[in-house]
């Protein structure tokens, strides 16, 4: 049965193409449904509070009953807004989230697109997800949303350079910039995270993954009690839910790019190798929750300020570290 | 090239032709820059197509996302870029048609040069060889251009921040 199936799609190798598609596709818009209702849980723990409780055991279907909710609203647009605009950009923060989807691999061979660049490919469709927050926060015509869209661009434009300077002290340390090649050299030689550099790669990682993904310390371009609700204020129903929905796949998305890049991936005993991949980003996006919930909202000159005379310089000597203490 | 590759490569040009076309063409300057983005992502396609993933990459990354950004986030600065009454565009469309025709010649002139090497359709290239060839070239027979540029950009930045720069305020900074 399995053979005749493979046999069928290695004939239709576009048809295979478009499964794989879809499949990554639902991923993004299913995976944040069991993030939020993480996130919902954890909030509520920390809080001295049970969080959902009512749909579903322990409140699991919640978060489903509010996605159906959202999806069945009233879509409005406000009249001085520039329409096309206003229209796609959801569209393309969620694309942007599928498109890295694409190149992370979740277990050995598990993987949509094997791309020998895969590491500056996410870099690069990450910054798409900048572009839709402008777009959005610019075509809303309301002054909130155009602040957090500023804000926004501000706040990630700094983040990603010190981010992108921490992922490539891994790739001078594997001499590679394929995600598989870099899990498969950990595999190999023990994870990178116990190596020191790397480890100062990792915290710098950590601190940019908060701000990219715009959770609380950094969460400058929604910032409820300032702005409203930030960049996207003006939107409602389905094509909030595609910026809500990108969001917390991203917030997905980052942490298993920091699972591979730092932690081996796939890599563990006794479990499958997938099995592995999920538990380390869970726990990840729990340690991302617990700083949300914990310290409060920064102001923009303090958060542009650390970037700029704090990180980058640090990422900077450390990625020259990383170069001269490399294997090669 | 069967008919799928030919549907994608036409679609393709017109993306990136089309798009180009709205850069220009728009009137509004923050359309404008938007219409960069499938403009970016156009050339990456053509990469692609060429199996020169690596280049795709660095154009993703470079074009399609840093300088599309720094861009837009530019004309967000800019004053009055909102006003509808401000008109955006200005008179220099002759020049800006003679530079770019300069551009196109000098560029028609290098594909003339080198036509004997092209062939019609590129056939499978080894894309990590052509990324070794053009790192190593980049380093040791063109390192005085490529160097050249990177002064030329760092320049034009500590420029941008010397027109940007209001005394005024700093001074008001300075003693807050």
């Amino acid at each position: 049965m399995i053979e005749v199936v493979v046999q069928f799609f290695r004939d239709y190798p576009l048809l295979w193409t478009f499964v794989k598609a879809v499949v990554l596709a639902s991923f993004t818009l299913l995976i944040p449904l069991a993030v939020i209702w993480v996130e919902r849980k954890v909030a509520g723990f920390i809080q001295s509070r049970l969080g959902p409780l009512h749909v579903g055991p322990q409140g699991t279907f919640q978060t489903v009953a509010d996605a159906l909710k959202l999806l069945l609203k009233e879509d409005i647009v406000p009249s001085g807004a520039d329409k096309r605009f206003f229209y796609i950009a959801p569209y393309i923060a969620f694309i942007s989230t599928v498109l890295s989807f694409m190149v992370l691999p979740f277990a050995p061979g598990w993987v949509a697109l094997e791309m020998n660049v895969a590491v500056l490919f996410v870099i690069g469709v990450s910054l798409f997800n900048v572009v839709s927050i402008l777009m959005a926060g610019w075509s809303s015509n309301n002054k909130y949303s155009l602040l957090g869209g500023l804000r926004a661009v501000a706040q990630l434009l700094s983040y990603e350079i010190p981010m992108v300077l921490s992922v490539l002290a891994v790739v001078f340390y594997t001499g590679s910039l394929s995600l598989t090649g870099i899990v498969e050299y950990q595999v190999k030689h023990g994870w990178l995270i116990w190596q020191p550099p790397i480890m100062i790669a990792a915290l710098i990682y950590f601190i940019c993954a908060l701000a990219e993904i715009n959770r609380t310390p950094f969460d400058l371009p929604e910032a409820e009690s300032e702005l409203v609700s930030g960049f996207n204020t003006e939107y409602s129903g389905m094509r909030f839910a595609f910026f809500f929905a990108s969001e917390f796949a991203n917030n997905f998305f980052i942490t298993a790019f920091a699972a591979a890049l730092f932690f081996g991936g796939w890599d563990g005993p006794i479990l499958p190798p997938i099995v592995w991949t999920f538990l380390k980003v869970f726990v990840m996006i729990f340690v991302f929750m617990w700083v949300r919930w914990t310290p409060p909202r920064l102001r923009i000159d303090q958060i542009l300020r650390f970037a700029w005379q704090f990180l980058v310089p640090v990422s900077l000597v450390n990625l020259l570290f990383a170069i001269v203490l490399g294997v090669r | 090239m069967s008919a799928l590759q030919l549907a994608i490569l036409v679609l393709l040009t017109a993306m990136t032709v089309i798009s180009a076309l709205m850069v220009v063409s728009v009137r509004n300057l923050i359309h404008a820059g938007f219409w960069l983005l499938p403009f970016f992502l156009g050339i990456g396609g053509f990469y692609l197509i060429l199996s020169l993933e690596f280049l795709f990459a660095l154009q993703l990354l470079l074009y399609a996302g840093a300088v599309m950004v720094v861009v837009l986030f530019a004309l967000m600065l800019t004053r009055d870029v909102m006003n509808p009454r401000v008109r955006q565009t200005n008179r220099l469309a002759i020049a800006a048609i003679a530079a770019s025709a300069s551009m196109m010649g000098f560029l028609l002139i290098v594909i003339y040069r080198q036509m004997g090497a092209l062939t019609v359709v590129p056939g499978q290239v080894d894309a990590e060889a052509i990324t070794r060839e053009l790192g190593r070239m980049l380093l040791t027979d063109y390192v005085l251009p490529f160097e050249l540029t990177s002064a030329l950009l760092l320049s034009a930045m500590l420029g941008a921040i010397f027109l940007a720069r209001n005394p005024k305020v700093e001074l008001e900074e300075m003693e807050g």
